[in-house]
């Protein structure tokens, strides 16, 4: 299986290419990959509930959605605002993902 | 309420660099053309509605063995500007943006109003500048 | 002589401009976390990821009217700073060509300029690249 940490920086308020990105993210989890989306800078504004419907075809298909914490409270968004799934964490966690052999890498 | 010499400055985009910028960010230089104009206008829209809401976030960094505490502090500026005397609207939408329980947690002294409203506003605004 | 690029577990391409998204605070992080795992890591900056090693720069920003009495580290003294902890682990490499291009030939003694057309080999020394921003 392959497996990917697919990075979205920009989210909603830098257009539609995070949109698109999120739906690639969502597509590789139907075919079978090990994905897990991590929202960082803007791109946490992405998982407030209603802001970027691909997540829920991620997230349903299985796909994982992280958050970084730090982005998210220095855009004073509330972790009960987030979709249901959404995984809050730190760069440390992004490092040892990245770290693992088999994961592909993609910054957005 | 604004007078024909006036100007209002809309920030939309939002958090632009945190290490480099530190001081040195949108709201520094508000506040500085604030003081120079005799009084300023700030609209907040886009991502830099989330500085009109209070936050637990911690301006600071830990790299290579130092605390870097002195990244840009939004929130902390523009009570700053508050306390000046500017006046600071927050648009409806970019608010709900946020999240649902952001307008909870809007700084005291920032105004809501939806962005119509403001454009309609802009005629009692000598300059309506984008910064 | 040959340049021989040391290996690394990870490689930073950094392209995107200071001053206009969190991305250079994000490459920091990201580089710091990836220290903090026991990690080798090499950035290589291009384009306007250029100016942050500027040596015009000096140690500090220009000092704050409203705070005078508090040091705001440049960028040029952070990357200092994490190539120093780090030493047998960190390169810094930046795109000589980007360099003049942009009028920033006058580098950190810390970072290395590379001709572009050695950026391959770059590639080649590391396990992973992560793409960041764009020129």
């Amino acid at each position: 299986m392959h497996a990917y940490l697919l990075i979205e920086s920009g989210g909603p308020p830098a257009g539609p290419g995070s949109h698109r990105f999120a739906g690639d993210a969502a597509q590789l989890v139907r075919e079978g990959a090990d994905v897990a989306l991590f929202l960082v800078e803007n791109g946490v504004a992405g998982a407030v509930r209603g802001a970027m419907p691909e997540l829920d075809a991620l997230l349903a298909d299985g796909g994982e959605l992280w958050v970084d914490a730090f982005s998210l409270r220095q855009r004073a968004v509330d972790a009960e605002d987030l979709v249901p799934g959404a995984r809050l964490v730190e760069m440390r966690d992004v490092a040892r993902k990245l770290l693992s052999p088999a994961v592909r890498v993609v910054w957005h | 309420m604004a007078t024909t010499d006036n100007t209002l400055l809309i920030i939309e985009r939002a958090h632009r660099g945190a290490v480099e910028t530190q001081f040195a960010d949108t709201l520094f230089f508000v506040r500085e053309l604030h003081r120079q104009s005799g009084g300023v206008h700030v609209a907040l829209r886009g991502l830099a509605a989330s500085y009109a809401v209070d936050t637990t976030y911690e301006a600071a960094l830990r790299i290579a063995g130092r605390t870097l505490d002195t990244l840009p502090d939004p929130r902390r500026l523009l009570r700053q500007l508050l306390d000046d005397g500017a006046t600071v609207f927050v648009e409806e939408t970019d608010l709900s943006a946020l999240g649902a329980r952001a307008r909870e947690r809007l700084l005291p002294g920032v105004r809501r109003v939806t962005g119509a409203e403001l454009v309609s506003r802009w005629s009692d605004y000598a300059r309506v500048w984008f910064f | 002589m040959v340049f021989a690029v040391r290996h690394t577990d990870v490689m930073l391409k950094l392209l995107g401009a200071p001053h206009r998204t969190d991305l250079v605070t994000s490459a920091l992080r990201l580089a710091q976390a990836l220290l903090d795992e026991g990690a080798a890591v090499q950035v290589w900056a291009c384009g306007d990821a250029t100016a942050l090693t500027c040596a015009a720069f000096g140690d500090s920003k220009p000092v704050n009217v409203a705070e005078r009495t508090v040091d705001h580290p440049s960028t040029a003294t952070v990357i200092r700073e994490l190539l120093t902890a780090y030493p047998d682990r960190l390169d810094w490499y930046v795109c000589r060509f980007c360099c003049a291009e942009r009028g920033r030939s006058e580098q950190i003694a810390e970072v290395l300029k590379r001709p572009p057309s050695q950026f391959w080999q770059h590639v080649r020394a590391t396990g992973k690249v992560v793409a960041m921003g764009v020129c």
